[in-house]
């Protein structure tokens, strides 16, 4: 099954999202920042990464571009969770990659539809 | 024959003439005459364009120029030139030329008595001069040229020929001449000349009557004579030769036999050229038939003396006067002329000249629409004026020189008042200087002339005293009359301008001066004190002086009559500023179209500018605080959907997966729902709050409350709720109170305690002090905790913005910010130190009493 990286700051969200990708079936990979985010993909080249905008230490955009400009880790596909209702901030993170976003709060059904189209294609 | 007085022996010839003509001697004159103005085409030439000047309007621009060259050439040219009063029998004006001829000093004819020029003629031209004067004094009003030859005693001792033209300059009241003008050439060479060559024909006639009353024997005689005629041939050859006249011989078909070096000279040949030829060769077609008249007249017997036109080699005109007799032999029978030619080339000119000066002074003072008058300091009264004086003035020339006193009669009373004062000013001045003056004068009628006066020195007594002045008198009644409804306009528009509380000017471009100002008091200065608008410029604001600057390029570099419209500061006297707006509109414009006035319209504005920029700092104090609204309705969106995040994604795990879940986990799930609820109603307050603080809508209510009693209270109620670290209070001074609203001081300190147990996870020891301090207390609440990053510190007190560090720990970020509007609604102020990893202390100073508001 493909490993899936979530980079989240808040404690409840990220427990929630691992624990309802474990239950469809994947494996999940925890990152409470940017950085560690960072650091577990150039680590263990999960098949995608799911990930909140608003970090300390590194936020999602700049963590993007970091991931990027590595070759081991340029192609991998991220999906943004973001509370950021903001259209040009969803559209800065399009253009910097970002294959697709979620507005916080969704469904699970949702999340997991998403993903399942991504690492189809 | 009134008119003419010729030399004796021309008259002679002409009588011997007419009678052969059977003529009388006038009309005989008459033709002649006729004759040779036929034969003067330069004459005729200068005529016309002596005419052709005067008929064209006349300026004083043109009176300038034409009185420069003619004095320049009366100056210069060998010929005296004088003005001469046949009342008074004096000479008024003469050139240096007399001086030169007749070598007495300046000044010795104007000095000269009424019988003074009696001493100087030669005593036998005393009748004819006489007989002359008569002539001049009843000339008739064709002005006809009138000359005499006659001699004057030169100043050691000899007497000169003077052969002078006269004509009348000007008439009295009555039509006699009164001022002639006169040309005198001195022709003593010439007449030494003919002297001569008459004595020596004498000697020769009287040799022979000796020789034959003697009765000498004839070849003795004939050796004598013939010894003697060859010595006396000599001696006129020399005479002949050397002479400064002409001499032309001509034989019975006008063919040259004998010319001298002078002669030829004087036509631009040598001698040899001429002999042999006739003498028409030597002139132009036209003046050969008045020449062959002439000469038929020599085969006549006729001895003349006329003046002739004769061509030079090189084309141009030779005037001159001849002496002519015939020859014969001694049958009688005619063998040809005799003439002594003399170059009057130069005098024809100054005849011209003369002729031209005299029509074009008379038609100037004729025609001249100012009035041109001499007038007499010493008798107080005018001599001379044109006919403008009457037109003007409306008196005839009579009346005014019949009344007591003309420059009463004519001069308004209260500019008469000057006039001594102008006349002594007038007697100070060099010759050719101009004085001006604008006097009023009162016409026949009784209204009133302005006259623009320009006088300059005319005629001086021996001592060099000005006693008579000569007057250009120009009336500008016309432009006063605009002048002064100008005035009364400017008064008007002043009495308008004056009261408005606007600042007007006019500036004159060129140098900048400041010509009009309708008030002199702006601001605390004197505008009147500024001549140029650079030396205005110190009341500008610097920093806005380049607007003033650019503004006044703009519109001098634009050359139209746009106006520029700036708004600018400037200083006032109480070291303040002050608003205006001005308005530079050039009116004026030079011919070129230039401009050369700018009008400068100063209107304070102040009080509006200042309503402006107020209304402008509230329009950017509104779009501020629309702008953090719509960013704090974001931020406060994004706090509430991170809650709902976690309480959605619990909620779907415990619908689809309970079956699945162990049982702890369902309760955590359960939890997580009820806490972020909690937390999103506290959200919700805490916005609620902000909202009414920063609307100012939040009850607020004063009253007495004991500050150490309620600090103590609510550190009570978190210990109560299970505080996780231990708090320790101090408080100096018990049992004070301040006047605080209970709800929101309550609020204050319930957030700074709370959030220093909150972010104490290591549950350190919290320090709560109070010090009352006279009118004020302190609050300081000091935790060991995880401090504040030095990045985040500055903006603490915003809505939503929590320290980076805050990790897990649950908070709305709206805390602070709730407590610092409630401090400064209490007129309080709140500060903090923190050192991550340390601990953070908070200070809030409230009064005792706030102040009123």
């Amino acid at each position: 099954m493909p490993t899936i990286l979530i980079v989240e700051d808040n404690i409840n969200i990220l427990e929630n999202l691992c624990e309802t990708l474990e239950f469809a079936g994947y494996t999940v990979l925890e990152a409470r920042d940017g950085q560690e985010g960072l650091a577990h993909a150039q680590e263990h080249h999960p098949d995608l990464i799911i990930s909140d905008i608003v970090m300390p230490n590194l936020d999602g955009f700049d963590m993007l571009r970091a991931l990027r400009q590595e070759k081991t880790t340029e192609s991998i596909p991220v999906i943004f969770t973001t509370a950021l209702a903001d259209q040009s901030a969803v559209q800065a993170g399009l253009e910097l990659g970002a294959l697709r976003y979620i507005t916080k709060p969704f469904y699970s059904e949702e999340l997991l539809t998403i993903v399942g189209d991504v690492l189809k294609s | 024959m009134a008119t003419l007085n010729l030399p004796k022996h021309i008259t002679e010839r002409l009588q011997a003439f007419a009678d052969q003509q059977n003529q009388s001697l006038a009309d005989c004159v008459t033709d002649l005459l006729d004759q040779v103005e036929e034969t003067d085409p330069v004459g005729k030439l200068h005529d016309e364009q002596a005419t052709a000047s005067i008929s064209q309007p006349l300026d004083l621009d043109d009176f300038d120029l034409n009185e420069a060259f003619i004095n320049f050439a009366i100056k210069h040219v060998p010929t005296i030139f004088y003005v001469y009063d046949l009342n008074k029998n004096q000479i008024l004006y003469h050139n240096d030329t007399i001086q030169q001829v007749l070598g007495y000093e300046i000044n010795f004819f104007y000095k000269m008595g009424e019988d003074g020029y009696t001493t100087i003629y030669h005593p036998q031209d005393q009748p004819k001069i006489q007989t002359y004067l008569e002539q001049l004094i009843h000339s008739p009003y064709d002005n006809p040229i009138h000359e005499i030859v006659y001699r004057v005693r030169h100043h050691n001792g000899t007497y000169h020929w003077l052969q002078n033209l006269n004509r009348v300059l000007a008439r009295d009241e009555n039509g006699h001449p009164q001022l002639i003008i006169g040309v005198a050439y001195d022709i003593t060479a010439q007449e030494l000349t003919q002297q001569q060559l008459r004595r020596t024909e004498h000697e020769l006639k009287d040799l022979n009557w000796s020789l034959i009353q003697h009765g000498a024997s004839r070849e003795l005689l004939l050796d004598q004579l013939n010894k003697d005629l060859r010595e006396r041939e000599q001696r006129y050859r020399q005479i002949v030769e050397t002479a400064n006249e002409g001499i032309w011989v001509l034989d019975h078909n006008a063919c040259t036999t004998y010319v001298n070096a002078r002669m030829a000279q004087m036509l631009g040949y040598t001698p040899d050229d001429m002999l042999g030829r006739p003498l028409w060769d030597f002139m132009t077609d036209e003046a050969t038939i008045a020449a062959k008249n002439n000469f038929e007249r020599r085969r006549q017997g006729i001895t003349e003396q006329h003046d002739f036109c004769f061509q030079h080699r090189d084309g141009h005109a030779v005037w001159t006067t001849i002496a002519t007799s015939p020859m014969t032999d001694e049958r009688g029978t005619f063998t040809g002329t005799l003439g002594m030619v003399t170059d009057i080339t130069e005098r024809k000119q100054v005849e011209h000249q003369l002729r031209d000066y005299v029509r074009f002074v008379d038609g100037l003072t004729r025609a001249a629409p100012v009035i041109i008058s001499v007038f007499d300091l010493d008798t107080n009264q005018g001599v001379f004026a044109n006919d403008a004086i009457e037109r003007l003035l409306g008196y005839t020339r009579a009346e005014l020189r019949n009344s007591d006193d003309m420059l009463k009669l004519i001069v308004h009373p209260d500019d008469m008042e000057r006039m001594p004062d102008y006349h002594q000013r007038l007697k100070t001045l060099p010759d050719g200087a101009i004085a001006k003056q604008e006097i009023r004068c009162i016409r026949k009628d009784g209204s009133i002339c302005w006259l623009l006066m320009q006088d300059t020195p005319f005629k001086r007594d021996d001592d060099g005293r000005l006693i008579q002045y000569l007057s250009i008198s120009q009336d500008i009644t016309e432009r006063k009359q605009t002048e002064a409804t100008l005035y009364a306009n400017e008064q008007r528009l002043r009495a308008v301008t004056e009261n408005a509380p606007d600042i007007i000017f006019s500036v004159e471009v060129d140098y900048q001066r400041i010509e009009y100002l309708n008030r002199r008091d702006f601001f605390g200065y004197d505008l009147g004190t500024f001549n140029t608008i650079s030396e205005m410029s110190e009341i500008f604001y610097l920093e806005d002086l380049q607007i003033v600057v650019d503004a006044w390029v703009a519109v001098l570099t634009e050359q139209t009559n746009t106006t520029q419209e700036i708004e600018y500061r400037i200083n006032n006297t109480d070291g303040g500023l002050e608003w205006v707006r001005t308005r530079l509109t050039p009116y004026l414009f030079d011919e070129s179209n230039r401009i050369t006035h700018v009008l400068c319209h100063i209107t304070p504005i102040t009080q509006q500018k200042e309503a402006e920029i107020a209304r402008i700092a509230g329009v950017q104090r509104e779009r501020e605080l629309s702008a953090m609204q719509s960013q704090f309705v974001m931020t406060a969106s994004h706090e509430f959907r991170t809650p709902l995040t976690t309480i959605l994604s619990s909620t779907d795990l415990l619908r689809t997966k309970y079956d699945q879940m162990r049982p702890e986990w369902r309760t955590r799930h359960f939890d997580k729902v009820e806490s972020q609820v909690d937390h999103m109603t506290s959200l919700l307050d805490d916005v609620l709050m902000v909202g009414r603080l920063e609307a100012n809508t939040v009850p607020f209510e004063l009253q007495a409350i004991d500050v150490c009693k309620l600090v103590d209270d609510v550190i009570q109620g978190a210990i109560d709720n299970g505080a996780t670290s231990p708090l320790e209070f101090t408080c100096q001074q018990t049992g004070f109170t301040a006047m605080l609203d209970r709800k929101l001081i309550h609020k204050i300190i319930t957030n700074l305690i709370s959030n220093a147990i909150k972010y104490s996870p290591d549950g350190k020891m919290i320090y709560v002090d109070v010090e009352h301090q006279r009118d004020v207390f302190h609050l300081i609440v000091r935790d060991q905790g995880i401090g504040i990053p030095l990045e985040d510190q500055a903006k603490l007190f915003t809505p939503f913005q929590r320290a980076r560090n805050v990790d897990t720990i649950q908070g709305t970020g709206l805390g602070l910010s709730i407590a610092k509007h409630a401090i400064e609604l209490h007129q309080g102020s709140i500060k903090f130190f923190s050192q991550p990893g340390e601990g953070t202390t908070f200070i809030v100073t409230l009064p005792i009493q706030p102040k009123s508001s």
